[in-house]
């Protein structure tokens, strides 16, 4: 489309005659909607301290402004005098309306003293030609921007500048000399592509700013009065430059903008720029973002400011989305940037997660690549497990799941580089981390293809995470390492070898861990023992010898009472016909529960069932604990069969007092007596309490008093518990007498007295004149007995033909009773 | 106290509390976001503060006091809504010398005129300052040249940015403020009726209008003229009195649907102007020779006397169609007569300017709006 000119002055209309300011002549064709724009774009006042000076003093002004993708305006408009009345004031306008590209072929500003701009016509034309182009060349300085911007002061300013459009909320006035304006402007063009030098709408002068519809306009008189803050102001007469809000655009292209760097550096960049801003209409902190972006992109992450590189990223996936149905090549990269830009940020900053969700949602829209991005999610999926973040590491998985197929999650889990990266990455001092990982990574883990080679080393982490627990007790896992080695457990499923295998390298390695005890328990705990015996301990306890005594300690923590452990321990033995195991067994289970089981019972259980898988320490032990409390009593026939064992084993060596027990024991079953048990047994008395006494005495007096009275009393009368010895010797005489009515053995019981052998009383010198002391006394008691009747002429009879009867006839004499017994 | 408020720019009319208020401070991310103010105070306090005049920024918190026409954005006057305004407009053809009498108006009121009525003159703004200062005073008043022509507001839309200014009425019990709206117009803006629609719509929306008649433009004067000393100015088509006034009528007719029978209330000064240029046809005896001595007062008989004579020089030059049609139209409307500079300029230059009988118009305009007492 041609240009279309027009000229617009205070005159008297050639053709119409009407007066005043009006369109004096114009190229067919300008509608009343561009004329409308136009009008806004004309007015021109002399500035009031110009008023009087010649016109060729008073500011020209070239404007420009963009209309839209149609149409855009470049006009001067310039004091030319008088009008018809004879009034100051007059203007000429002459202006140039085409298409953007074409008014925008060189930067508008360079246009500025051109001679192609009309100032008068007095023409009785009315009708102007269109153009095909601006025909007259520019008359501008190509380089004036690089020398004018150079000095330090200028070059803040012109940052200022940059910013101030960038910002775009207020008009931007310019207060220097209308030439110097011009070259700001052309400064200001340059700092922006192409394409957006269309929208830098411009005015090297207004005489009123406030309603000037331009971004840039000129003030080439210092006005004399202040600008609010509703303006930005760059006087640059007074040096008071306005405050903008920062602008990373800005401060990219001012840093680079001298000749050199403006050729190498930010022609790339508005290269780059052009096309990914082709939607839009005006400069705005959308080339803020695009500059972050860029340099996010090609600059590395040094020097990242993350919020704006979030900021930018977000808007790129904005702009992706706006306009989803005109979307190029450019356009999904630029996306699967931000995606990963906002995947840096995110590790610096979990709050961007959203934006990441939203960026990765929409790449898998529109990337028919999509699946590619799979491992960089992983990857940051590891990331976040690997930091304790397990919330974003959750959301992370949901979102993870979400977007790719679990196929494609575990192919790409299982990638050997990726599952490299993984590996080495997972912390090694961590639970929590490393359990996350299993639970949310591991479970894809293809533990039976070829990629499992890749999968020991995150078993190693994961031991030496372990490891790294501070343990006090072995036996005591910590919960955080339970719940890790049961997650562990449950992800290799079937293949456990896989994972012991591993531990078990592991255990080689740090033979001080308890990583692979704890995990082996872990794997054998719910199997029966018989079941354990194949697949775990002939394998593992060979290897690690102390294995054993580590598992059996478990099971054993688990047992509280006597008889569970008995039969554990039982249990374990039989289950090993070599003697050598099954004492380390026994001696294992004993170190371990000793202390808190019923000791007796134990040791009973064990002599009695498994006395030959006994170490003999511990059986020497065991014997000596079960007698230390056990008292001389008539045994059943296992116990008896036990002491039958004991006294006959000669590797025995029991102290005699416990030795005494049992000969006791085995002398109420029925055993013969034996010096060394008479001894042994005397000895023993001779060292209990009084009731303990009077109940073994009591015992054994029972089942000797008949048949062995001598060995009966040398065995059991001790002197200081003569009265107790007494106390039972006389109940049974009594009851051989009154009760049993055995009146032969009671005379020979009496009849051993008067014969007293000379051991006896070499043994105990006191007990023979006990016997008689008390034997009067006795029969006169026994006389005295309702029962004594029935034997009365019995005894007596055999009595009285006793040699040694006169010693005791004063216990049978009858006394004299009634009335005057008591005096005879 | 109004409790509503007439946007002087989109003339909408509303509730003093539904003003918007526009973020001031740079900083502010959101600046120049407009924003609701408060709620206004209820009871009691509402008596204290019945208007609310400034706001917190909802972004920034920082208290704005701009204050915004929620229908068209324009920035109200600091006292809308608490002043007593009102608006006049000096309309009339091209090259009738609007501008130039808006400047010996707001000269004379502060000074002379002020002084009678024992009145404050004031720029209620900066943009009010600067302009009549940049535009109207110093060009005219200290460097004695004639005034650009006005822009059409199409071109330069602050021809439809009014003037305001602040009259304080000293007054012998108590002060009264009042707020002058005066608006400029291009005479651009009169040759047509779209015109007049579009860019000088707000003379519907003004409480008095002052006329201003170009005697020069009138047939039977320049003939009077011709010959003299005087400088007649080129023709102007379409700026006939006649045809102005008439698209006036049709103005308002469009604007509020009036009916043909019925008349246009409010009060309309129609001025000649440039009357110095006619003195040499006036009666040397004439009422016009003399200043209007208002002496804190409307001296109505000599309004009275000036109506009477400027209708009779109008029934001789222009026949009795101007009057009659002024008489069935408009209910209340007085003629005057006035001169800006004092004396026609010569080359283009002026060497004093006094000007002559310029506020009597306004001040008829006062009365009629109860501002100001009168005299017989």
């Amino acid at each position: 489309m041609p240009l279309k000119q027009l000229y617009y002055t205070s005159c008297k209309h050639p053709v119409t005659g009407t007066t005043g300011f009006q369109v004096k002549a114009a190229s067919p064709g300008i509608s009343q909607q561009t004329m409308d724009v136009l009008n806004n774009l004309m007015g021109y006042k002399i500035p009031s301290r110009l008023a009087n000076q010649p016109i060729e003093e008073h500011p020209a002004a070239l404007r420009y402004y963009y209309i839209n993708t149609q149409e855009a305006i470049l006009l001067c408009s310039q004091s030319n005098g008088t009008d018809e009345f004879s009034r100051p004031g007059n203007y000429f306008v002459h202006a140039l309306i085409g298409e953007p590209d074409i008014i925008n072929e060189l930067p508008p500003v360079m246009y500025w003293g051109s001679p192609l701009w009309v100032d008068r016509d007095d023409s009785p034309t009315v009708e102007l030609p269109t153009l095909s182009k601006i025909s007259d060349e520019a008359k501008f300085d190509y380089n004036a921007a690089w020398a004018f911007i150079k000095s330090t002061e200028r070059r803040q300013w012109f940052h200022r500048l940059l910013c101030a459009i960038i910002d775009g909320r207020r008009k931007i006035v310019i207060v220097d000399d209308i030439d110097n304006i011009a070259i700001w402007v052309y400064a200001a063009s340059l700092a922006f592509p192409k394409r957006f030098q269309a929208f830098l709408s411009f005015s090297t002068y207004h005489h009123d700013p406030r309603t000037a519809p331009f971004t840039i306009i000129g003030q080439p008189i210092d006005p004399d009065y202040s600008f609010s803050n509703e303006f930005f102001v760059l006087n640059a007469r007074s040096g008071d430059v306005s405050e903008a809000p920062p602008s990373s655009y800005a401060d990219y292209v001012n840093r680079h903008f001298e000749e050199t760097a403006y050729e190498e550096e930010l022609l790339e960049f508005f290269t780059w720029t052009e096309p990914r801003a082709r939607r839009t209409r005006q400069i705005s902190r959308v080339l803020d973002h695009l500059a972050d972006f860029y340099l996010a992109r090609t600059k590395g992450s040094a020097l990242r400011d993350w919020d704006r590189v979030v900021t930018a990223s977000s808007a790129i996936v904005e702009d992706v989305i706006r306009h989803a149905d005109d979307l190029q090549l450019r356009d999904v990269e630029d996306l699967q940037g931000a995606v990963e830009l906002l995947g840096d940020a995110l590790e610096k900053d979990t709050s961007v997660l959203d934006a990441y969700r939203h960026a990765l949602t929409t790449l898998q829209r529109h990337d028919s690549s999509f699946p590619d991005t799979c491992a960089d999610a992983i990857r940051r999926l590891c990331f976040f497990i690997n930091n304790d973040s397990p919330e974003v590491s959750s959301q992370l998985q949901t979102l993870l799941e979400n977007l790719y197929t679990p196929q494609l999650i575990e192919k790409t889990v299982n990638e050997p580089g990726l599952m490299a990266e993984m590996a080495a990455a997972l912390p090694t001092d961590r639970l929590e981390p490393v359990t996350q990982f299993w639970q949310i990574v591991g479970r894809y883990f293809n533990f039976g293809a070829a990629s499992a080679a890749g999968i020991p080393p995150f078993f190693k982490a994961s031991f030496a995470a372990l490891d790294a627990q501070s343990v006090e007790n072995a036996l005591r896992v910590p919960p955080a390492a339970l719940t890790l080695l049961g997650v562990l457990v449950k992800t290799v499923g079937e293949h456990r070898d896989l994972l012991l295998r591993s531990a078990t390298e592991y255990k080689h390695d740090h033979p001080d861990s308890w990583v692979f005890e704890w995990l082996y328990y872990l794997l054998v705990e719910r199997l029966p023992a018989a079941q354990r015996v194949d697949p775990y301990w002939k394998v593992y306890w060979n290897q690690f010898p102390d294995l054993y005594r580590y598992e059996l300690r478990r099971e054993l923590m688990k047992r509280t009472d006597t008889e569970s452990v008995l039969a554990l321990v039982a249990t374990w033995v039989q289950l090993w016909s070599d003697p050598d195991v099954q004492r380390a067994i026994t001696s294992e289970a004993l170190d371990a529960a000793w202390e808190r089981l019923d000791q007796v019972q134990i040791a009973r259980g064990l002599l009695r069932d498994l006395g030959t898988a006994l170490d003999p320490v511990w059986y020497n032990r065991l014997v000596e604990r079960l007698l230390q409390d056990a008292v001389i009593e008539s045994p059943d026939d296992q116990t008896a069969a036990l002491y039958e064992r004991f006294e006959s084993d000669p590797e025995l060596q029991l102290d005699p007092l416990y030795r005494a027990v049992i000969q006791g024991a085995l002398i109420l079953h029925g055993k013969p007596l034996t010096e060394e048990a008479i001894a042994n047994i005397q000895q023993r008395l001779s060292q209990i309490d009084t009731p303990t006494y009077e109940r073994a005495a009591s015992r054994l007096m029972s089942q000797l008093f008949l048949k062995q009275h001598l060995a009966m009393i040398r065995m059991t009368y001790v002197v200081h518990q003569n009265e107790a010895f007494w106390g039972v010797y006389w109940r049974l005489f009594h009851d051989l007498l009154l009760k049993e009515q055995r009146i032969g053995d009671t005379i020979n019981v009496i009849t051993f007295w008067f014969e007293a052998p000379s051991e006896l009383v070499e043994h105990h010198p006191y007990v023979v004149p006990e016997f008689f002391m008390e034997i009067l006394n006795v029969l006169r008691e026994i006389r005295n007995n309702r029962s004594y009747k029935r034997i009365e002429h019995d005894f007596e009879g055999v009595l009285t033909h006793q040699p040694w009867y006169p010693a005791i006839q004063k216990a049978f004499q009858k006394s004299r009773k009634g009335l005057l017994g008591g005096f005879f | 106290m109004p409790k509503s408020i007439t946007c002087p720019s989109c003339f909408e009319i509303y509730p003093v509390d539904h003003v918007k208020f526009r973020c001031t401070n740079a900083q502010c991310p959101d600046f120049n976001q407009v924003f609701d103010g408060p709620e206004p105070a209820k009871g009691p306090l509402a008596l204290l503060r019945p208007v609310v005049t400034e706001a917190p920024c909802p972004t920034c918190e920082q208290v704005s006091f701009k204050r915004l026409c929620p229908y068209c954005g324009f920035e109200l006057m600091h006292d809308a809504g608490i002043t007593e305004e009102h608006t006049v407009a000096v309309i009339g053809g091209r090259s009738t010398g609007k501008s130039t009498y808006i400047a010996a108006l707001v000269h004379r009121l502060k000074n002379e005129v002020g002084m009678n009525f024992e009145a404050g003159v004031g720029a209620m703004n900066d943009h009010t300052r600067q302009r009549y200062r940049d535009e109207f005073e110093v060009p005219l008043f200290r460097e004695h040249r004639l005034l650009a022509a006005t822009q059409s507001a199409s071109v330069d839309p602050t021809a439809k940015t009014p003037m305001i200014f602040r009259i304080t009425f000293q007054g012998r019990r108590r002060a009264k403020a009042v707020n002058l709206v005066l608006f400029d117009t291009a005479g651009e803006d009169m040759q047509s009726l779209d015109m007049m629609s579009a860019e000088a719509r707000y003379i519907c929306f003004t409480d008095g209008l002052i006329f201003l008649l170009d005697p020069l433009q009138i047939d039977a004067v320049r003939q009077l003229l011709h010959g003299t000393e005087i400088d007649l100015p080129e023709r102007v088509p379409g700026s006939e009195p006649k045809l102005i006034v008439e698209r006036l009528r049709q103005l308002y007719e469009r604007q509020f649907r009036l009916k043909g029978t019925q008349k246009i209330k409010k009060p309309v000064a129609f001025t000649l102007a440039k009357i110095d240029a006619l003195f040499s046809l006036i009666d040397p005896s004439s009422t016009l020779h003399r200043s209007g001595e208002h002496f804190g007062y409307l001296n109505r008989a000599d309004v009275e006397s000036v109506h009477t004579e400027i209708t009779n020089y109008l029934l001789t030059w222009m026949g009795a169609e101007f009057d009659t049609f002024a008489r069935i139209n408009f209910d209340n409307y007085h003629y005057f007569g006035v001169s800006a500079l004092g004396q026609p300029p010569t080359n283009n230059s002026l060497e004093t300017v006094s000007p002559h009988r310029v506020e009597d118009p306004l001040l008829w305009i006062f009365y009629q709006f109860g501002l100001i007492k009168d005299k017989k």
